[in-house]
């Protein structure tokens, strides 16, 4: 069997998130963000990785409406099955986050509250799929659901969280996305940044192939 | 054993008195160490799956 070269690219780039992103020196800030800065490196990827995988699985989905090509409903059920996961990840790695800079896990801001209706609905694709099973309309159901869910993944978390006043950084009054701002991220954090969003979203969609050829498998017998 | 409440805390109680032995440093090479060895379970079961599906494809 031969590996394909990016999915090595996978594991030097993972690798070198975890071992870099525990030694690469994190500016003081007055003490106030200390070491939990170092959560940038895995739990904004998480939500990188989650919007490129939800954008590719939208994608499929419209392929698959103007085809009927199975396979194009197939990748698009892995895509935003790992691209759920990943979401997952990222509101857990924020919440352990927030226990520590906010006192709570879960404080009710603005940016938790979308990503978690965002991420609820995409949870309803799969309850849909789960229930459509034995129907022959459960791919074409799914693919108009997914079109739809993505619609509402920019109101949830891009929108509505920054038109009001929020603990999380990018809220009302603050300019540019956090995380790409050049203002807001230190040399030595866009070091380990940068390579950690790449490798976790190459990460994805590795997952969300064999995802699909288990789905393809599947169906085939 | 059934694993209970009192075991885990235990366990808990261990790994703080192992963790206080060590140095900031020390500390940190270990948590490294560890989260490197789960990740290479991770992409060794990763490979491990792709194989035995494109064996299924043949």
């Amino acid at each position: 069997m031969v590996i394909k070269w990016w999915k090595y690219l996978t594991i030097i780039l993972i690798f070198y998130s975890i071992i870099a992103g525990f030694l690469v020196p994190v500016p003081a800030m007055d003490g106030r963000l200390a070491e939990t800065a170092r959560n940038l490196f895995y739990h904004v990827p998480m939500w990188f990785g989650m919007m490129i995988l939800f954008t590719l699985s939208v994608y499929y989905a419209v392929i698959f409406l103007k085809t009927n090509n199975m396979d194009a409903s197939h990748y698009s059920a892995s895509l935003a099955s790992v691209g759920l996961w990943m979401g997952l990840i990222g509101i857990i790695t924020g919440a352990v986050w927030a226990k520590f800079q906010w006192g709570s896990a879960w404080s009710g801001d603005p940016k938790q509250n979308g990503a978690a209706i965002a991420l609820l609905m995409y949870l309803a694709y799969f309850i849909i799929r789960q229930n459509l099973k034995k129907s022959s309309k459960i791919h074409r159901l799914s693919a108009i659901y997914n079109i739809f869910a993505f619609c509402m993944l920019f109101p949830t978390i891009w929108i509505l969280p920054r038109l009001q006043e929020s603990l999380h950084p990018g809220g009302l009054g603050e300019d540019g996305n956090p995380g790409l701002n050049p203002k807001d991220l230190d040399a030595n954090l866009r070091l380990v940044f940068y390579p950690a969003i790449a490798g976790f979203t190459l990460l994805g969609l590795w997952v969300s192939k064999l995802h699909y050829s288990f789905l393809k498998l599947k169906y085939a017998y | 054993m059934p694993i209970n409440i009192l075991t885990i805390f235990r366990f808990h109680n261990n790994l703080i008195s192992v963790s206080s032995l060590l140095e900031k440093g020390q500390k940190i090479g270990v948590v490294i160490a560890v989260l490197v060895i789960i990740w290479a379970c991770f992409f060794a079961y990763l490979i491990y799956l792709e194989k035995k599906i494109n064996n299924l494809k043949k």
